[in-house]
């Protein structure tokens, strides 16, 4: 019976995503529990706590400083000293692959909120507001979405200095072109909904209404969309860091790393196989666990 | 329909300036000095890279410098810093290779996603159509660079299969395409992997639809084998919104070949921009910048038309 009504209001219940999870929470379908039967996303997120605890205690569990040189040893391969071998100014890959997450995993948690805060903002606006004011955001949209992103990375961090903050603020500035989109699509068909018109007639003000209504309907859109966002953020700095333009020497990151093993391949692939999977690791852990909650928190998405 | 199409190309146009004033500005107000980068204050004297700033306008007022390049941009003579010549030209020797490349990769995984969106979609949910989905997850998440790095040890070093780097520039002696082949398996696949995930993941919520629609019932309920179901009253229906996606498929893959060129040796626009970038080559910047917009804004026109030409339902006002 409870089954039943479940049913017939999802099928009712257009865009909006809450109605249907607090309608669930009742039934034992929580979203948390979708999240737990789903193995992917289990295992993406015991990646991704792995990674949380390298990021957190790499100093402790390193045995070398990121920096410290063993000349004598250079390019040594893997060994029980140097699980991942030596490089070739003397320094433990392990030892700098743990380091690197404590670089590259806040510069993707950063420039993500900085990218989401950005795009739910202009598509919250544009949405609700329409007129002109969507058609501006809009036209702004477009352009950067016309712009190959990398490509303008790859010019602006070039041009304007390679530090981290620089680094976070523009892989985030120039990749809230989709979320825009995507949060204005949601805010058009929830705006003309039964809920916001009862509001805007008992007197709510335009802040009122997109804050208290239409934002928490598009909260679980935005947390899938924060956490893919972390992994693509992740990867991109990975590959400006391989141009030289990212993330800049000694300062270790996976990027890279695998840039300064590149060229050392026939002789010692281990200094730049070795980074490479952790980043690898690191964004399927992301992506794994936002695909995951996609499933859990709205599942109609999966059919 | 041509209305749409007039329309469509104006809205373009501001779009178009928009960029152009966008990318001046990154170029203008970003720090540094071009005319350093490309002579070393212990090369040439003061009094020389003061001439050389002259000649080359960069101390004219910004909306002079502007208004100029953009002037000479459409006479095709605004020249590059480092080379000294139109950069329209640097640019047409160098698009055969990105083009050829990037064709071969969205060819490549067409080929191989398509096939397996299909069949994710015929069994939702299934044990091969959750390792399908497993494995564009790893798709999307493997680093292009990475992967690249790893073909090399494995068909260079260590199989000597493939060769890793050493292609020729096409337009130097001719197209021979049986003798690029072996050049091109590695640097294609490496940037098809990058959209393949997309693809799948596109065709099959596509597919999924689609099956379930009043046209493929009947199809079944007529009795025609399921392949024939599946094939012409399906995919051929689902591949619908996939030709959008193809569309917006171009700016990742501009991405991917500037990565990609960069570890394959390959002399196309990828590895010109990385120069360029490098350089302070701001000519040079510029008409990278907005030939790609244009590409991008175009292949969005081209895919809206295409799409009405396959399904007569749209019509496009």
């Amino acid at each position: 019976m409870t089954e039943k009504t479940t049913t017939s209001h999802r099928g009712t219940s257009g865009t909006s995503l809450l109605p249907i999870i607090r309608q669930r929470s009742a039934s034992r379908n929580t979203p948390l529990r979708r999240f737990l039967r789903n193995p992917r996303a289990v295992f993406g997120l015991l990646l991704l706590l792995f990674f949380i605890v390298i990021a957190l205690f790499a100093p402790t569990i390193a045995p070398f400083e990121p920096d410290e040189q063993f000349v004598n040893d250079r390019l040594l391969p893997p060994n029980s000293t140097y699980l991942m071998g030596v490089d070739g100014l003397g320094r433990d890959v392990f030892s700098r692959a743990l380091y690197s997450a404590q670089i590259s995993i806040p510069i993707g948690i950063f420039a993500m909120l900085v990218s989401i805060t950005v795009g739910v903002m202009i598509g919250l606006l544009s949405g609700y507001l329409g007129g002109w004011v969507d058609s501006i955001l809009m036209r702004l949209t477009d352009m950067l979405l016309a712009f190959p992103v990398f490509f303008l990375m790859l010019t602006i961090t070039t041009l304007f200095g390679r530090t981290i903050p620089v680094l976070i603020i523009i892989l985030g500035l120039t990749s809230w072109g989709v979320n825009a989109r995507v949060v204005r699509g949601q805010v058009l068909a929830l705006r003309e909904k039964e809920f916001v018109e009862a509001a805007r007639s008992l007197g709510a003000s335009n802040y009122g209404i997109i804050w208290r209504h239409i934002f928490p309907n598009i909260v679980p859109l935005i947390i899938v969309d924060a956490t893919l966002r972390v992994a693509l953020v992740i990867l991109i700095e990975g590959g400006l860091s391989f141009l030289g333009v990212g993330v800049q020497p000694p300062t270790p990151s996976w990027g890279s790393m695998v840039a300064e093993g590149g060229s050392l391949l026939r002789r010692a692939w281990w200094v730049s196989v070795f980074p490479g999977a952790f980043l690898f690791l690191c964004t399927i852990s992301f992506n794994l666990v936002g695909d995951g909650l996609r499933d859990a928190l709205d599942p109609r998405m999966k059919q | 329909m041509q209305n749409y199409l007039v329309r469509r190309l104006l809205q373009m146009i501001p779009v178009f300036i928009g960029i152009t004033f966008i990318s001046f500005a990154i170029v203008r107000l970003s720090p540094g000095d071009p005319v350093a980068t490309l002579f070393p204050p212990e090369m040439i004297g003061r009094i020389d890279q003061e001439l050389l700033r002259e000649q080359l306008g960069l101390n004219d007022p910004l909306p002079v410098q502007y208004v100029k390049m953009m002037v000479n941009f459409f006479n095709g003579s605004l020249n590059s810093f480092q080379e000294r010549r139109p950069t329209s030209d640097i640019l047409f020797e160098r698009i055969p290779i990105t083009l050829l490349f990037s064709a071969t990769a969205v060819i490549l995984a067409l080929a191989i996603g398509l096939p397996i969106a299909v069949i994710s979609a015929l069994r939702p949910n299934s044990w091969l159509d959750n390792l399908f989905t497993t494995a564009a997850l790893a798709g999307i998440s493997i680093p292009s660079f990475w992967i690249a790095l790893v073909f090399v040890l494995i068909f260079t070093e260590q199989l000597r299969w493939l060769p890793a780097s050493g292609i020729r520039p096409i337009t130097a002696s001719g197209y021979n395409l049986v003798e690029m082949l072996p050049y091109m398996i590695m640097p294609s696949v490496v940037l098809s992997l990058g959209i393949i995930p997309s693809i799948v993941r596109y065709t099959r919520s596509s597919m999924l639809e689609v099956m379930t629609q009043d046209y493929v019932r009947t199809a079944r309920s007529k009795g025609l084998a399921e392949h024939v179901v599946v094939v012409r009253h399906g995919l051929r229906n689902a591949l619908l919104p996939v030709v959008s996606l193809i569309g917006a498929i171009f700016p990742v893959l501009i991405g991917g070949m500037v990565l990609v060129e960069s570890i394959f040796a390959l002399p196309g626009l990828g590895r010109l921009a990385v120069r360029a970038a490098q350089t302070r080559d701001y000519p040079m910047i510029l008409t990278l910048n907005m030939f790609s917009a244009v590409m991008v804004l175009f292949s969005n026109t081209v895919t809206d038309l295409i799409y009405q030409v396959l399904d007569p339902r749209i019509r496009l006002k």
